[in-house]
């Protein structure tokens, strides 16, 4: 039997007095999403709408981060953009996790040849510099929020995969999992209930830390004019279209980039609190 | 040692011939290849011609033999040619190759004279605003996208002070000094990006080091404080580092194609995207086929390298 461990709210409160940076950081996370859920309610403008009488001006009362080329508000641009982000980085994250988790808790429990397999592949897509599979996938499939979110996700299974395979390896010898096996459960029982809960606490934390990445990612697409297509507001098309007027209107150039910033360093920022709440052993010195 | 690089080598066919597979799928995947070189409505109104090309193309062959015929032509360094321009694809990429190699090597060599040190010196002052603040800068360098970066490199320097050019390339073999001011910049933007995990493995593999026995006995021997660190700690520490190292090969080739973009390089990244931006899948294929056995390469030779740096590691013994 192993010691009991704290309860997990115990554990998140004392994690709170420890890691403060970790806290304050989540707190700006929940409040970006609400934002981003409520956009249309916060949003001044209409992201959309241009405002001929208002071009590309300087940050003001009216306009707190100013106006693009044909007018739009960037506070509201950047409103919407941010909702964008947080839903690829969730539905590419879930993405990754959905097809790697299971590629990897199959391969560490079965071990031989499927272990040796499905590894070889997550090898071999692994072999593939994110961006450029991301790219590769974008110009096959033509670029859009559903592909963007694809792209970006299938980066991010080997990740998930050898994660989970590493935890599955070391879990399976367990004793906990050879009294099942003892009580004649089946193998999906076995890697469902028994240890696939023992091995969740990395997984969170990895899946906080790809929001990050992932976050990052879609900017960059969206950048190289790949990602998610204009009209729709995403803080790299804010940033793809502001970049050729750096000279003449830097701030269409400052605040989407400050806001994606603040989101991926937040996000690296409670996945490393979270590591140190749910996985002591990966405590740094 | 030899043994081991073989068996080694060996162990990285199947991978590239998956990559190839994979890359090969491009083709196909992204629709009729005979409709993207010709248009739709013209195979729609010249059925003989579209079965020519089909035919010229060798798209009429079932598709193992496709990809057989594929897979021998890129033996032999026929990777095509691009649907847009007509020009071989392995002659449009190795022209652009070495201004690549130059902004990633550049980039490299800038991230590990930042972050070696960094690590170094957070780990030594360990828990104190020096460590705090490397670490601060470390996740910083994580989060912050690397085209804003240098946009913002671009406004500071190149537009706002106006001491360096904002964009453009000069070969190092041209004006070498002219080379160096116009690859400051992009190269400081793609290194500043590789710093964060490197200066975070670094301090950690140094903390571990410094916490030996070995390390105790030096300083007991009374060793001077520097060489404890950079002869007992520093190399010992470098073995972790360097699989930070060779992994970053595929986000510096992911990075190159940001950075390219951002301060108009003429670059293979900047080739590539325009590929995609124009759906010329021959270009798309030949950039990601070159990527992919850059990192696979620098898997390798980190591998080897492993052997270098510890010598306890003796290779198929």
């Amino acid at each position: 039997m192993r010691p009991a461990a704290p309860a997990l709210p115990a554990r998140l409160r004392r994690l709170v007095r420890k890691k403060p940076v970790g806290a304050v950081a989540f707190f700006i996370i929940l409040a970006l999403a609400i934002a981003a859920i409520a956009s249309p309610l916060l949003a001044p403008y209409d992201p959309l709408e241009p405002n001929y009488n208002a071009l590309r001006q300087e940050p003001s009362f009216a306009h707190p981060f100013g106006t693009d080329q044909i007018g739009r508000d960037l506070l509201s641009r950047i409103i919407y953009g941010t909702r964008i982000s947080f839903l690829v980085g969730v539905v590419s994250v879930g993405v990754a996790v959905c097809i790697g988790t299971p590629i990897g808790l199959i391969a560490g429990y079965f071990r031989g040849p499927t272990d040796e397999l499905l590894m070889r592949i997550i090898d071999a897509i692994s072999a593939f510099p994110s961006l450029v599979l991301a790219l590769a996938i974008v110009a096959v499939l033509e670029p859009s929020l559903l592909n963007v979110m694809v792209a970006v996700g299938v980066t991010s299974v080997p990740i998930f995969a050898r994660l989970t395979r590493s935890q599955v390896l070391s879990l399976r010898e367990r004793d906990f999992v050879l009294a099942a096996t003892s009580t004649g459960a089946s193998d999906t029982r076995i890697m469902l209930r028994h240890i696939m809960p023992n091995a969740a606490s990395p997984l969170i934390v990895q899946a906080t830390l790809g929001l990050g990445i992932a976050i990052l990612a879609e900017a960059s697409l969206g950048y190289l004019g790949v990602g998610v297509q204009p009209p729709t507001p995403t803080l790299g098309g804010i940033l793809n279209q502001g970049a050729p007027l750096i000279e003449r209107a830097p701030w269409l150039s400052i605040a989407p980039g400050v806001a994606i910033f603040t989101l991926v360093l937040c996000f690296n920022l409670v996945g490393d609190a979270l590591r140190d709440a749910l996985d002591p052993r990966q405590r740094k010195g | 040692m030899s043994g081991y690089l073989v068996r080694r080598a060996l162990n990285a066919i199947p991978l590239l011939l998956f990559v190839s597979m994979a890359v090969f799928a491009l083709t196909h995947l992204s629709g009729d290849p005979v409709e993207a070189i010709v248009g739709g409505g013209e195979v729609a109104s010249n059925p003989e011609l579209e079965a020519r090309i089909r035919h010229d193309l060798g798209l009429d062959d079932p598709l193992p033999v496709q990809y057989l015929n594929w897979l021998k032509g890129v033996l032999r360094g026929d990777l095509g040619r691009s649907i847009q321009t007509h020009q071989p694809v392995r002659e449009a990429l190795a022209d652009r190759l070495p201004t690549t190699l130059q902004l990633a090597l550049a980039a490299w060599a800038i991230g590990i004279l930042i972050s070696l040190p960094l690590g170094v010196i957070a780990a030594v002052r360990q828990n104190t605003w020096v460590d705090h603040g490397a670490t601060v800068l470390a996740l910083s360098g994580v989060a912050v996208p690397s085209f804003w970066m240098g946009l913002m490199f671009i406004l500071f320097f190149g537009v706002w002070a106006d001491i360096l050019p904002p964009s453009g390339f000069v070969s190092i073999t041209d004006d070498p000094l002219k080379a160096l001011q116009y690859l400051i910049l992009p190269a400081v933007t793609l290194g500043v990006h590789q710093t964060g995990s490197l200066t975070r493995q670094m301090r950690s593999a140094m903390v571990e080091v410094l916490n030996q026995d070995y390390v105790r006995t030096a300083r007991a021997k009374g060793l001077v404080e520097r060489s404890v660190i950079i002869r007992h700690g520093v190399r010992n520490a470098m073995l972790p580092v360097l699989t930070v190292l060779g992994l970053q090969a595929g986000a510096l080739v992911g990075g190159t194609v940001v950075v390219e973009q951002v301060f108009a390089i003429p670059g293979m990244g900047r080739l590539a995207l325009t590929a995609v931006l124009a759906h010329d899948i021959p270009v798309v294929q030949g950039f990601v086929l070159v990527a992919t056995l850059a990192v696979v390469t620098a898997n390798l030779v980190t591998d080897v390298m492993y052997g270098v740096l510890d010598p306890r590691i003796h290779y198929g013994r």
